[in-house]
């Protein structure tokens, strides 16, 4: 009995009693292909991607095995899947795009600023705007100290890596290149898209301005009128007049307001956009530089992704700064108390991964796993057998213990042993498997790429 | 890398169940006892030494209630394996898993190296994060460490290799 029908006669027993386990189908998967029984590896791989639709081994499996048989557009879904369930550098570059896993796709909370329906409302929300303007400068001064303190303690502080603890750091060649892509698109952002939105909120502000003192103009002619009827009707004629101005006001302050308002809406709509989808993939990638890099860059673009949400709280408030005020002040009714309701400016710079602190130590070993590394040293007796070292690609689940169920951690190696990915499972939760007080382990395993021969096994 | 030589394939493969067996075993309590006296026996036969410290550190160690209540259905306590032995040798085949597992790191590191490490981590079979000791071996590609570090797992704790018998 060879050990693959041996492993495979294990898992089969072990997918009895749990068949709801993705990582025994997907073992279960490697050992019948290990067998040359492709086909039915196959359908494991499938029940496990089933249960678990981003596992990610199983995925890359289905790919590789597909990828003889199918064309390329059919088999690059199991590819994306696999990328969208951890990151694996060789995998990525056979997608061809950008996936980023789905671990570090989140809702950043962006409020934006608040356009109301009507002139009169938006009128009564100048203070509002100036205190949300004023509080964002002052986190961006803060900001800005952070960064200054960042390239400081760099300075006075390079030193070389403590070597006491084997410690395992997320690799990626591709790193400094995404992150300069990302730097492109952020770049893009402040210049070039601001200025067609710009170009045209100033158009509307310039004839809203012009209409609205030629409003005036008439009316100031209608005054001059007025003043030339007879005593009794001057005080009618007048008021007539001033009536008539603040209604023609209010109707075009309105009209250029909801011109504006749309204007601003379709900016930040697709701003916003862009900005999420930068944080996530800034995150994601600037995990992989050194650690000082890291904390620098992070610091340089939080500053500048804070900068241009403050810009679009003056962008709000720049039509009520530009155009005058009514004439009289009877032309704006009683002011309606500023709502509560208004979302306050806040922009929370979340990585998905920050939250991730994991330490564990006894007397012989101690453990921590961080956004960016693992490190794990163990004081027993070094046991070496003196054998060739053996890297495998695969995706080991980290189960933490005393029941925290939803605490799912995972760890992507490649098969040069080199760790290419870490975060939190997002797409499995084991329903009974840590219930003790146990760590816990499982390791899913991939197919060597380059091994297209299950015979070669 | 010929992926004909990843012996920790065992272990990827083994280790699901063991973890999940605990939850397992409180279920199938009747025929984990049966099973449970089967394979201590078994291993107590061809690994006199090591199985005696695992029986030792077994009526030693404080865990939680299902060994104690394992040990009420044992004709037998942990300590008395000895007189034991000989009515179950019969029963050795039934663990061919076991047995074949131990063959394998006989043939690849040898008897000495074997109880070498059992020597030195025997403790760590019980340990709390015993599976951050394997992840340890495993990023380290000591795969055959790894293995090893299983089989002293399995001959320590003889409520997980429940799943091994086929």
């Amino acid at each position: 009995m060879s050990q693959y029908e041996l492993a495979y006669e294990f898992l089969k027993e072990a997918n009895q009693h749990f068949p709801d386990n993705p990582v025994i189908l997907n073992n279960l998967g490697v050992a019948a292909y290990g067998l040359n029984h492709e086909a039915e590896a196959k359908e494991f791989f499938l029940k496990a991607i089933t249960l678990a639709p981003l596992e990610p081994e199983a995925n890359y499996s289905l790919y590789l095995i597909n990828s003889r048989y199918a064309s390329l557009e059919k088999v690059r879904p199991y590819l994306k899947n696999s990328l969208e369930g951890s990151y694996r550098e060789e995998l990525a570059a056979k997608a061809g795009t950008s996936v980023i896993p789905a671990a570090f796709k989140q809702e950043v909370p962006l409020p934006l600023p608040p356009l109301p329906t009507d002139y009169l409302t938006y009128q009564n929300l100048t203070s509002f705007y100036q205190n949300a303007i004023l509080k964002l400068e002052e986190k961006e001064a803060e900001f800005k100290k952070r960064v200054e303190l960042i390239a400081f303690s760099r300075s006075k502080t390079e030193e070389p890596e403590s070597q006491s603890i084997p410690t395992w750091r997320l690799k990626s060649t591709e790193a400094y290149s995404r992150l300069l892509e990302l730097g492109g698109r952020l770049d893009r952002l402040e210049r070039e898209s601001e200025q067609p939105v710009d170009l045209e909120l100033e158009k509307i502000i310039s004839q809203a301005i012009a209409r609205l003192e030629a409003i005036y103009n008439d009316y100031a002619k209608k005054e001059k009128a007025c003043l030339e009827v007879p005593p009794p009707e001057r005080p009618e004629c007048l008021k007539k007049a001033r009536e008539n101005y603040c209604r023609l006001y209010m109707e075009q302050a309105d009209y250029y307001y909801h011109r504006y308002r749309s204007s601003l809406e379709d900016y930040f709509h697709q701003a916003e956009l862009e900005i999420r989808n930068f944080l996530n993939n800034f995150y994601f990638w600037v995990r992989y530089l050194p650690e000082q890099e890291s904390a620098r860059q992070r610091a340089e673009a939080e500053l500048r992704v804070l900068t241009l949400y403050r810009r679009w709280w003056e962008k709000a408030l720049l039509l009520l700064t530009r155009i005058e005020p009514p004439a009289f002040p009877e032309c704006l009714p009683n002011s309606s108390p500023q709502s509560s309701e208004e979302s306050e400016p806040a922009i929370t710079f979340m990585d998905p991964v920050s939250e991730i602190n994991l330490t564990y130590q006894d007397e012989n070993l101690s453990f921590s796993l961080s956004p960016d590394h693992l490190s794990l040293k163990v004081n027993f007796p070094e046991i070496d057998f003196l054998n060739e070292k053996i890297f495998l690609p695969s995706t080991i689940y980290l189960l933490l213990p005393e029941g925290s169920n939803s605490q799912v951690f995972y760890l992507t190696f490649d098969g040069k042993g080199q760790l290419n990915d870490l975060g939190k499972v997002r797409f499995w939760t084991p329903n009974s498997l840590n219930s003790d007080n146990y760590w816990k382990i499982f390791i899913s395993l991939g197919l060597p790429p380059e091994n297209k021969n299950p015979l070669a096994f | 890398m010929a992926f004909g030589k990843n012996y920790l394939l065992f272990y990827v493969i083994f280790r699901p169940s063991l973890m999940e067996s605990i939850k397992l075993r409180k279920k199938m309590l009747t025929v984990l006892t049966s099973l449970f006296f089967i394979m201590v026996i078994g291993l107590a036969q061809s690994f006199a030494s090591p199985q005696e410290k695992a029986l030792t550190w077994l009526s030693n160690t404080n865990q939680p209630g299902m060994f104690s209540y394992l040990f009420k259905y044992l004709p037998w306590q942990p300590g008395d394996y000895k007189n034991r032995v000989e009515p179950v040798v019969q029963e050795v085949k039934n663990f061919s898993a076991i047995e074949k597992l131990n063959q394998f790191l006989l043939k690849k590191i040898g008897r000495e190296k074997l109880n070498d490490l059992a020597e030195n981590y025997q403790a760590m079979a019980g340990y709390k994060a015993f599976d951050l000791y394997l992840l340890n071996f495993w990023i380290q590609g000591k795969t055959l460490e790894a293995l090893a570090l299983i089989d002293l797992k399995l001959k320590s704790s003889p409520e997980d290799p429940r799943l091994l018998e086929i």
